[in-house]
């Protein structure tokens, strides 16, 4: 029951994670100083909502429903 | 469980109230569309709240409800996944695509692979997202048509065509601002009959404990097994959903992406598109697949027979719970979002047939009013051949399927060629070209001789063809395809704009010049009107406040947030004058729609 919540956040973030690397290594660094960092929170924000929110979700349903 | 005639005559009321509410509230924004980039873009100007709400509206099809709904009562709150997994290709649209599109003035996805790469590539794009436009019309249409033929006993015929015609009527007359704001409308109604249904369910059950007493350890995971069910696979669906199908959804949608540029800033792109997935998209998911869970709980409750039909959940659930007028509700909700899918499809459309067919092959020299005149012509064209498809699609089931696989064959490639054509400069024209012909056949193959999925299935059995593993088999062909001629071929040159390397430049193709993106809060200023040439004139003590220059893009709007940019312009600021306040040409006050003497908010875009 973990190993969907596992898969889903490794592989999941690894194809995440790859835009940041993309975004930091090939747009123009005045670009990224200039845009500051509301541009990145976002996704940060989206990642850390889901995350928990299976985290939790993955957690209640065990505890909950193996009753 | 075959439903006939339900409903009362209070609820078939409510329906044909709401369509005709729904065609005089669209045809009212005809008067706010001039220009072909009205029609298709609404002009570039809309805050992103509107344009998340109408993506909510867009996303959930007809289909939706039955759909969700079914798999909900099958597999429980695991079937939510599909709407909660679009935080995996997030990041690439905000950094890349979105700016990308906006900065380079792309009209459509065909354009962009011509400036990205060559005609023959936009060629063959054009014609692949026209075949899955149109075929998707008529299936939209179709499914709609089963189900109120099914639920109400209606004909099938007339009522898809009472609802084409009322699409066409105001998508004709109002373009993308109609969409729009349809759609704000349809979305809020999506969700207030998901709701509705919700709390109604869960009164009939006797309380919320009830309701989750109803569902075991199976039916609360958010997750599916892993590999265990050959037809609701967790990774199958990682694939399948949330990589190719959300990036398709995000990047390769004509409607969608004709949304994002009727923005008045990639700011408000950015905000529109995280709201979406952070906050619309897991309410978007209760209020479409709730009735499964209803339908799962009354079973383990006794309320239902343990045989009943999963494809009908969601209608007899909210027959049994809805009362007289909320049950015709509930059904105006479901053709809602047809229509607010079928008129965004109708509009890109239009907007492909003008954009890549008739300004390339018929007429490129001709005024704007002559194309918006035939995007207006294309968009009831496409509604008829969308009518004309239900009976073809209703006789010949074969030719359902073969859409069907016609999608799964074409997404992955153009998934795949629009990614690297973004993020990666050396993808080259003909790597382009060879990953959409060869990446589709190969994909093709794959449905002839499944058995070659078998070594990426993770384990997923290969009863019913690896249906949804072949989408990470496809995105492996494809990028190898990509990656093994772009290195044999030569990339093309002059891609300013068009690749996430050099999207600070592309700001500067589509500003005219440097850029100014230093920080600053919109302020709030009276509108005035000036008489000689200048578009937009800005007094000196305002112009300080917004840390702006002469040259700089400047968008002002009605002070009254709800407009949500309906009442707005933006241009460049041409004077900075000794004046307290803001003037403007009056070709901007018209086009613009505001109001001399009262207060406007103004803020700098770039």
């Amino acid at each position: 029951m973990w190993d969907t919540f596992l898969y889903q956040h490794i592989v999941g973030g690894i194809i995440f994670i790859s835009a940041f690397v993309l975004y930091y290594k090939k747009t123009d660094k005045d670009l990224i100083k200039a845009q500051g960092n509301k541009i990145v929170l976002y996704p940060v924000a989206a990642f850390v909502f889901y995350f928990f929110l299976n985290l939790v979700w993955t957690y209640w349903a065990i505890k909950t429903g193996s009753k | 469980m075959e439903v006939q005639q339900l409903g009362t005559t209070t609820d078939y009321v409510v329906i044909v109230m709401y369509f005709l509410a729904i065609m005089l509230f669209g045809s009212y924004f005809g008067r706010f569309t001039t220009t072909t980039k009205d029609f298709f873009f609404g002009g570039q100007r809309f805050s992103w709240w509107l344009i998340a709400a109408s993506c909510v509206a867009t996303v959930v099809g007809s289909y939706s409800f039955i759909k969700y709904s079914t798999a909900g009562f099958t597999y429980g709150l695991s079937s939510s996944t599909g709407y909660l997994n679009d935080w995996i290709v997030l990041p690439f649209f905000i950094f890349g695509w979105l700016p990308i599109i906006y900065y380079s003035r792309t009209g459509s996805i065909p354009e962009y692979f011509e400036r990205r790469f060559n005609k023959n590539v936009r060629l063959m794009a054009t014609i692949i997202i026209l075949l899955y436009l149109i075929g998707y019309v008529g299936i939209n249409l179709l499914t709609l048509g089963v189900a109120l033929t099914k639920i109400l006993g209606v004909p099938l015929m007339p009522t898809v065509i009472i609802i084409a015609v009322i699409s066409g009527i105001y998508l004709h007359f109002g373009g993308q601002t109609a969409v729009i704001f349809t759609d704000l409308l349809q979305a809020f109604i999506l969700v207030i009959a998901g709701f509705l249904l919700f709390g109604l369910g869960i009164y009939y059950l006797g309380g919320f404990d009830n309701f989750l007493s109803g569902l075991d350890l199976a039916h609360r995971l958010p997750q599916p097994p892993f590999n265990t069910h050959h037809k609701f696979p967790f990774i199958g669906l990682f694939w399948q959903d949330a990589v190719a199908n959300t990036t398709a959804f995000y990047f390769m949608n004509q409607g969608v992406m004709m949304r994002f540029l009727s923005l008045k800033s990639v700011k408000e792109g950015r905000k529109a598109v995280s709201f979406v997935v952070i906050c619309l998209m897991p309410i978007a998911m209760i209020a479409i697949a709730n009735g499964g869970w209803l339908g799962r709980a009354m079973v383990t409750n006794g309320l239902l027979p343990a045989d009943t039909n999963p494809k009908d959940i969601f209608v007899t659930v909210a027959n049994i719970v809805a009362m007289p007028g909320v049950f015709g509700f509930i059904m105006a909700a479901l053709t809602a979002a047809l229509m607010s899918t079928v008129d965004t499809l109708i509009n890109a459309i239009s907007a492909i047939g003008v954009n890549d067919i008739y300004k390339v092959y018929i007429k490129p020299e001709a005024d704007d009013k002559h194309y918006l005149g035939i995007a207006k012509l294309i968009a009831i064209f496409s509604a008829i051949v969308g009518v004309i498809l239900v009976p073809v699609f209703n006789s010949f089931g074969s030719i359902y399927t073969a859409h069907a696989m016609f999608t799964a064959s074409i997404t992955p490639p153009m998934v795949t060629v629009i990614i690297l054509g973004a993020f990666w400069k050396n993808f080259t024209p003909k790597a382009a070209f060879y990953t959409l012909l060869a990446g589709s056949g190969m994909v093709l193959f794959s449905l002839i001789e499944p058995s070659i999925i078998a070594p990426v299935a993770h384990g997923v059995s290969d009863e019913g063809g690896f249906k949804y593993m072949r989408a990470l088999y496809s995105l492996i062909t494809c990028g190898i395809i990509a990656v093994v001629v772009s290195k044999f071929t030569k990339p093309k040159e002059n891609i300013d704009g068009l690749v996430v390397d050099s999207i600070h430049k592309g700001m500067e193709i589509f500003k005219g010049g440097k850029v100014n993106l230093r920080e600053s809060k919109p302020i709030r200023t009276l509108l005035a009107k000036n008489d000689g040439n200048d578009l937009i004139t800005l007094g000196r003590n305002q112009a300080a406040d917004l840390d702006i220059d002469e040259g700089d893009l400047i968008y002002l709007r009605d002070k009254r947030w709800w407009y949500g940019g309906l009442k707005s312009a933006q241009g460049k600021l041409a004077k900075i004058t000794e004046d307290d306040n803001i003037t403007i040409s009056q070709d901007l006050l018209d086009y613009g729609r505001l109001n001399l003497g009262e207060e406007v908010v103004v803020e700098k875009i770039l």
